[in-house]
Formats: structure tokens, sequence, C-alpha cells
């Protein structure tokens, strides 16, 4: 009982859905480690850590450049210093008018051809450059949301009574608004685009997986959860599960013969819907604030 | 009645819980409180007009649901009339004035109401009321203080056909939740005289929501009928909670009484801190500083060290915008003045507001101190990021200092660490005075400093003014008539008015 009180408690979804994602990835990696045989156990560790660690590194990239970007827009208008803060306002119009897929693909597709040039690049070398390049294309929701912050306190009095007392701009944005009253937004902002890179990274490790030159293939890339999935042995263990329309009985054999791909499926499902819940929970706590 | 009102959140965190709410039922009930202590909430959820699936309410201990299938919600909601604060919660934006003053009982045809609506306009010419009647609350945005007439007006008109139908009892419940909030105090006295009138006629029972303790002066003075029927009550917070305690008139008018007129100039010196040429255009407006409305006698406004000087303007006129104006905040058309010997006009760049003038020579405290406030700061964090050069300690002492001028020894090292969100309406407002009072700026300008405030709180709040006054200059701009036209005395009262002979 108590450790159903510390551990599902309700009181706080958000912690709640952590909570739950813990512990489903918990059960995951013990059932593997029970029956996946030892190098694909090893590889969805690998996978799993890396789909993690890019969504993480991505995440809290697009929050640092969305912070930048929007202090930077808006002090370059409150100098009236036009032309900077047209060009910022282009360029990040521009980078959304890129569909995020594209983006990341063309970034994939550099990142391949550095791979295929034999420069011998570390697999940590490889997870920052590929968050970078997806960092890239979805930090606009997060300037876009410090943007809604500063205005929403440019509509009231906030800014003009910190101001007419003497408070630096920077002092008022920065610490004032961004820091002191953006903090649960950032949080909702930063689960949702983790959600996103976690999903985006996934999609197009799985798309490129069909297109490499002759001189990269899947082993020259680290495994995420993406491209473990594009591995023939994966696609076999995701089409057995048509095997149960003609054999019912078969399911019983799936998580025991079919783990590597069934679980890297059933990792990325899982994850994703315990993201969109945590989330979730985080914009409602913070309407309800 | 009385009731037991227990208000929570969804989350079961409590809003509002109060034991012994009460009105008397066929007077006319005044209640006073510090703004953000709940009397709005209390009254809406008395009347029956919370959704019930937003909070969790409990009246009399009934859940909300049955509270509001009892008959006499349904009665007081079919003869009664609850005029809100906030107009756009009920003015239609889709619907024209004339329109919205038809809706629901109120399409029946009243013979007196066209008078009474003019009444509320005086002194408007008819092309105007004409106009006003034919637009809608949005696109053309009438004034705030031209919607709370209107607002009013329904109630007026509700009243009246009662009247006419001779149909009152004492279930004829109107609540009137600051009424007069944005009305300067000539439309503020026809309003309330036309609301005695009707319910000197229909003995209806009326909840009347102010922080306007001015209307005390005024029945004493002017309405001595409505003595006995009349009601004080007020709505405090205490550490024990919520409680209802009858107002003692007398202590206000005993107060005004006690300090001479001009009491607050009266160590005014010759030093120039700030004037102001009285011709200005804001926003497209022209208007003019006067001495005398009637005559339209422009006049430069001086505001030396140790003075106080008061100026007043009807609701929307631009008296903020003009405050703004003269701390570089917003860009006027037109503006001339001299801050410091400095002269600065429209051209004048923000650099220089922003390098010399802003926390040196000028500062100023704005009216809505939830908008001026970082309501996640802690109490002291409101005040850390404007003294420097002090340790922590030297910091932390010259804090309370500061907070023991408004507050208690106990008050202060209650509030000291707690989230400003989470103090009264009354504690953030002095909180948000004592903030500017902490600016070495010379030149205050002070926007409805007393807003919001309970009746304690205006006199602690008129001590500080007056003991700052010894060191600076206030531009003060207020809709306390009463109190600050006494207290700053008649030749430092400027009137902000439109231009339209230039």
């Amino acid at each position: 009982m108590r450790v159903k009180r510390i551990f599902f408690s309700k009181s706080d979804p958000a912690k709640f859905w952590f909570r739950i994602m813990i512990v489903g990835l918990l059960l995951i990696y013990l059932w593997n480690a029970a029956f996946l045989y030892e190098s694909g156990f090893k590889r969805w560790q690998a996978a799993l850590f890396n789909s993690i660690f890019v969504s993480f590194v991505a995440s809290l990239l697009s929050i640092f450049l969305g912070w930048f970007f929007s202090y930077y827009k808006y002090i370059n208008e409150y100098l009236d210093k036009v032309v900077v803060s047209k060009t910022i306002i282009f360029f990040i119009d521009a980078i959304k008018s890129i569909p995020q897929v594209i983006g990341a693909l063309t970034g994939y597709a550099i990142l391949t051809n550095l791979t295929a040039r034999d420069y011998n690049l570390s697999s940590f070398v490889l997870l920052i450059l590929l968050s970078f390049i997806l960092g890239l294309f979805l930090f606009v929701e997060a300037y876009d949301m410090f943007n809604e912050r500063i205005a929403y306190y440019k509509d009231k009095d906030f800014i003009s009574a910190l101001r007419v007392l003497g408070m630096k701009e920077s002092s008022i944005i920065n610490k004032e608004i961004f820091y002191k009253n953006s903090r649960p937004y950032v949080i909702q902002k930063f689960a949702s685009i983790f959600g996103e890179v976690f999903f985006l990274q996934a999609s197009v490790d799985y798309i490129i997986s069909v297109g490499l030159t002759l001189k990269t293939n899947l082993v020259s890339l680290p495994p995420t959860l993406g491209n473990l999935l594009a591995r023939i042995d994966s696609k076999q263990d995701i089409f057995a599960i048509g095997m149960i329309f003609s054999n019912l009985s078969y399911i019983f054999e799936l998580p025991f013969k079919h783990l590597q791909g069934l679980s890297a499926a059933l990792t990325l499902v899982f994850v994703l819907i315990c993201v969109y819940k945590i989330a979730n929970a985080l914009t409602e706590k913070l309407e309800n604030k | 009645m009385n009731f037991n009102v227990s208000i929570w959140t969804k989350d079961n965190f409590p809003i509002v819980e109060i034991k012994d709410f009460y009105f008397e039922e066929g007077k006319i009930n005044f209640l006073f409180g510090e703004s953000g202590i709940g009397k709005s909430l209390i009254s809406k959820a008395i009347y029956g007009i919370l959704n019930p699936f937003d909070l969790n309410i409990y009246i009399n201990n009934k859940s909300y649901f049955q509270y509001l299938n009892t008959a006499y919600v349904s009665e007081i909601r079919k003869n009664g009339f609850f005029v809100f604060q906030e107009t756009s919660t009920h003015l239609n934006p889709t619907l024209k004035i004339s329109e919205q003053l038809e809706e629901g009982d109120l399409s029946e045809f009243s013979s007196q109401f066209l008078d009474d609506f003019k009444y509320l306009f005086y002194g408007k010419k008819e092309e105007f009321i004409s106009f006003l009647s034919h637009s809608y609350p949005k696109p053309h945005r009438p004034s705030g203080g031209e919607k709370q007439r209107i607002l009013a007006s329904m109630a007026i008109k509700k009243m009246q056909l009662l009247i006419e139908k001779n149909s009152y009892s004492n279930l004829n419940l109107f609540v009137f939740d600051e009424p007069s909030g944005n009305l300067d105090d000539k439309y503020r006295d026809l309003l309330f005289d036309l609301i005695v009138k009707k319910y000197l006629k229909g003995n209806f029972t009326i909840l009347f929501i102010t922080h306007d303790y001015s209307l005390i002066g005024k029945i004493y003075s002017q309405y001595e009928n409505l003595l006995t029927r009349a009601k004080f009550l007020e709505l405090r917070k205490e550490e024990s909670g919520l409680s209802l305690v009858e107002f003692n008139s007398r202590n206000y008018l005993d107060w005004l009484k006690s300090f001479p007129e001009g009491y607050l100039n009266q160590n005014k010196t010759d030093f120039e801190l700030l004037k102001i040429y009285p011709d200005l255009q804001i926003f497209g407006r022209k208007l003019s500083i006067v001495k005398d409305k009637e005559k339209f006698e422009k006049k430069d406004l001086t505001i030396n060290k140790g003075q106080i000087v008061y100026l007043k303007a009807e609701s929307g006129m631009g008296k903020t915008s003009l405050a703004k104006a003269i701390c570089g905040l917003i860009k006027p058309d037109k503006i001339k003045a001299r801050i410091w010997g400095t002269t600065i006009d429209e051209n004048t760049k923000f650099e220089f507001y922003r390098d010399r003038l802003w926390g040196k020579k000028i500062a100023m405290c704005f009216q809505h101190s939830d908008e001026a406030l970082n309501l996640n700061d802690l109490t002291y964090q409101a005040f850390e990021p404007f003294i420097k050069n002090k340790t922590y300690l030297e910091k932390t002492d010259l804090i309370e200092k500061n907070l023991f001028k408004a507050f208690d020894y106990e008050t202060t090292k209650i509030i000291f660490k707690r989230k400003i969100k989470h103090l009264s309406g009354g504690q953030k407002q002095k909180i948000n005075l004592l903030r500017s009072f902490l600016s070495p700026a010379e030149i205050i300008i002070l926007d409805e400093p007393i807003s919001g405030m309970d009746f304690e709180s205006v006199k602690k709040t008129f001590d500080i003014i007056k003991n700052e006054l010894q060191n600076r200059g206030i531009l003060l701009i207020s809709h306390n008539e009463e109190i600050f036209s006494k207290a700053v005395g008649s030749e430092n009262i400027f009137y902000l008015v439109e231009n339209e002979q230039d």
C-alpha cells in the first residue's frame, strides 16, 4: 500500500506519469535482461540511452536558443535597432517555413556525408551533432513561448513599473520575466519538445535507414530507437505480429522470440505516451495555478 | 440573511471561508474591505452566479448545486440585479447598447428610464447619448466609466420597472460591485443619487460593495434620511480567517476632521522639482492643465520639494497616460516639462530617461499592484533589486525598516518571506507604494495609491505619504477626492481637461 501511495498517487499527474515512465522502462529492461539475447539487449540499452540523450540535449538547446533569440530580438527592438531585430525575425521565420522533418533530414544528410568521409567522429560527437540539428528546427517553439511571456507582461504595467524604478532591461526580461515568472512554462515546453524530438528522431532514423550511402551503414551511426527499428531483424519482429492473425497462439511467443523489434517499438510508444501525459499535466497545472 | 460560505478550488485549496456573512433585508448595506479579500466572490456565490463546475462551493452546508435549486436563489435572480465590477463580464460586444438595455425582463417599457439614463450622463449632449446607445461595447469601446454607468443603468431600470409594477419584496436583492470604481466624483454622485432615489421608493435590499469611504461623508451630509436605513459593514482578514464586522462610520468622519486643509503641504519649499507646461497632446487627444475648470484657466503645474500636487480629471481623460509620458514610458504627441531643471519634450530620447531619470530623479507607483509587482516574489524580494552596495544583512534590515512603516512588527515578520500573490490586495498595494519610496528619486508619481485599501491601511498610507514628503515632491492621481482634496488643499489641485478651444 505504501509503495502504491508513494509511486502512484494521482495528486500530481505530472509526477504520477513520470513515475509510470520510470517503472515501465524498468519493467521493459528487466524483461529484456531475462529474455533478449545479449547483443540485442546491449543494442536496446544503447538505443534507449542515445535516444533519451539526444532528446534531452536537443530540448535543452531549444530552450536556450529560444530564450536567447527572444531576448535578443526584444532588446534590439527596445534599442530601436530595427535592422538587427528584423534580421532575427527573418531568420526565425525562415526556419519556421521549413518543415521539421525536411530540416532534420537535411541535417542528417550532412551528418551522413561527414561519416562517409571517414572523419572518425566519435559516437558522442555524432549524438551532440544530431541534437544540434534537431534542436535547430525545434527551438522556434520555445522562442514563440518566450515572446508570448514578454508580450503578456508588456500588456500590463509590470515592465514599466520596474523600468521607472531604475531596473535594467536585461534584469526585467531575463530575471523577472523569464526566470521568476516563466519556469512552469519552460518546464512544460521542455517536456513537449522532448517528446517531439524523441518522435522526430525515431522517424528520421527509420526513414534514412533505407537511403544511406554505400560507405555509410547503420553501424556507422550511434544506435537509436529509430535505427534499431530499421534493422532487418527488428523489422522481422514487427512483421511477426501479423502471424497472430493466422495463428492466435503465436501471441504468447512474441514477447520471447521477437523481443528486439517489439521492445524498441514498445519503448518508443510508451515513452511518447508518458511524455505527452507529463506535458499535458504540466500545462493543466499551469492553467489552474 | 445569514450565510455560511465556503469556496474551495477543485484541488481542494480554500479560497474563501466565512461563517457569519450577512446583510440586512430592506436596507442599503455598504460592504467595505481590502481588495482581493473575497467581497465579490462571496456576493456572486450568494447571488448564485458562480459556475458550480469551476469551484467547490458550499453555502449554509448545502452543495452549490443544491443551493442553486433553492427558491431563494431563483427569487433573487428574478427580482434583482447584479452589477459587475468588470463590466465586460455582462456587456455583450455583439449587441448595441440600446439592445443591451432591453435584455430579458428589461424589455418592458418604462416611461422613466430614458430620463434616468440621461441623468447618469448629465452634461453630455443629446447627440452623444444617441451615439452611445447605438454603439457596441466593442469596437467603439465606451470608456470604463461610461460602461459602468450603462451597466448600472440596467439595474436602475429593473428597480424602476418593479416600482412601476408595485412589485417589490425582501427578495429584491440588488448587488452593486464597485459601481463607481471608474467614475469621477461628479458621475459617482449622480449614480449614487439615482440608486438612493430608487431604493427609497422601492424598499429594496442593496448590497453596495465599495472602497470609497467618502460615501460615508456624503450620506451624513446629504442623505440624513438614509442614516437609519444604511448599514456599514467591513470584511476583515485576520489570522483566524475572514470575518464580517460593523464598520464604525464615525471613525472615518472623525479622522477626516482631524487634519486641517492642506495638511500634507505644510512643509512645502521653493525648490522646484517638476514643472509641466499646460498644453499637451497624448494619443492624438489635445489636453490642457487648468487651475479652474469652469474658466478654463491654463496654468503650469509645478511641484516643489515638500509639495504634493493633486491632478484631477474625468475617468478616461488620460491622467495615467500623462504620468507615463512624463516618465518617458510612452511617447506623447506634444509635451513640455522641466524635471530637475532639464527640459524634456516629445522628442526627448528614451536613453535620457533611462540614464538620467528612472530610479534616480523620478519614480512612479502604479495603480494596479497586481500588475506592478512580481507576484511570484517573496515580499522582501520586491525591494531587494533596488538596494545597491549593501550586504545581505544590511539589505534585510533596511527592508524590514521599510515594512515597519506600513505594517506592525508581527505582520512584517509574517509577510517578509511570504509570496506576494498570497498577500491581501491592501498589503500588496502598500508594498507597491513602499517600493516606490525606497527609490532615491525625489519626484514620485502616485497613481491611485489607496485603491483597494481598507480604512486602517488608508490611514497608514496617509502617514507614509506625509513622512516621505519631507524630501520629495509628489504628483498624485486618485479617485478618492474627499480625502485628498482636503489633505492636499485647493491651491495644489489641478485639472486635466480636454482642450476644445485650440
